[in-house]
């Protein structure tokens, strides 16, 4: 990958520079977001994040047993 | 999970939004603020670039808290995540079954209409969730619906 060192990589990957799935003890599985993210920023699809505060889901729980409202 | 404050509510919010963008594009919504129920949704599609990186997964999670005198109580929750080559589908949701509010598994292999039976599990967190997920998807291993015990 963008000819560095495994270990340089490894080193990203434990700093947090770099995300990874750890597979296994030896196996990681880098998404192709997080090597963007790394070589070339400016081409990431951006995420978005909406926040309304007034808007109303209650209607979306009305089938909610009122005496079953259990905390997770 | 215990009750959240509106602090700790936003930060967490504010911390899977920065977890879940360095895997793909993300969508978050964050619902009913200022009233009684609040809903949080987070849309997750991996890679999520568009362009000839072709969409391999899609993880959506979605959480409906209750506003209380101890702070918000989650009560509600479907988490699921899709593979997008396969049309399979694992999820973990909390909702009412048969007029229970019953914590369940959700696996379907194949779409199809009526699809996907409810198992047997427990209540999870997102994040407990999302890494079994996400370990799932980095596998590359398709979904299967072994080892789980049917409830319907």
């Amino acid at each position: 990958m963008a000819d560095l060192h495994p270990s340089t990589i490894l080193n990203y990957i434990a700093s947090g520079r770099l995300y990874a799935v750890k597979l296994s003890e030896r196996t990681y599985r880098i998404p192709a977001r997080a090597v963007i993210s790394l070589l070339e920023p400016e081409r990431l699809a951006r995420s978005s994040m909406t926040i309304e505060p007034d808007a109303d889901v209650e209607s979306e729980v009305a089938d909610e047993p009122a005496d079953q409202t259990m905390s997770a | 999970m215990r009750p959240l404050s509106s602090q700790a509510y936003n930060q967490r919010r504010d911390d899977l939004y920065s977890r879940f963008d360095r895997l793909g594009r993300v969508n978050l919504q964050d619902l009913g603020a200022n009233r009684s129920i609040r809903k949080l949704v987070i849309d997750l599609v991996v890679p999520g670039q568009g362009g000839p990186l072709r969409d391999e997964a899609r993880f959506r999670y979605q959480e409906w808290w209750r506003r209380s005198s101890v702070g918000w109580l989650r009560f509600r929750y479907d988490y699921d995540y899709f593979d997008l080559l396969s049309g399979a589908r694992r999820g973990y949701h909390l909702h009412p079954l048969n007029g229970r509010v019953v914590p369940h598994a959700v696996c379907e292999v194949a779409p199809r209409p009526g699809a996907g039976g409810h198992y047997e599990a427990h209540e999870v967190d997102l994040l407990a969730a999302h890494e079994e997920f996400e370990a799932q998807y980095a596998s590359g291993r398709p979904i299967d619906c072994r080892g789980l015990r049917r409830i319907d």
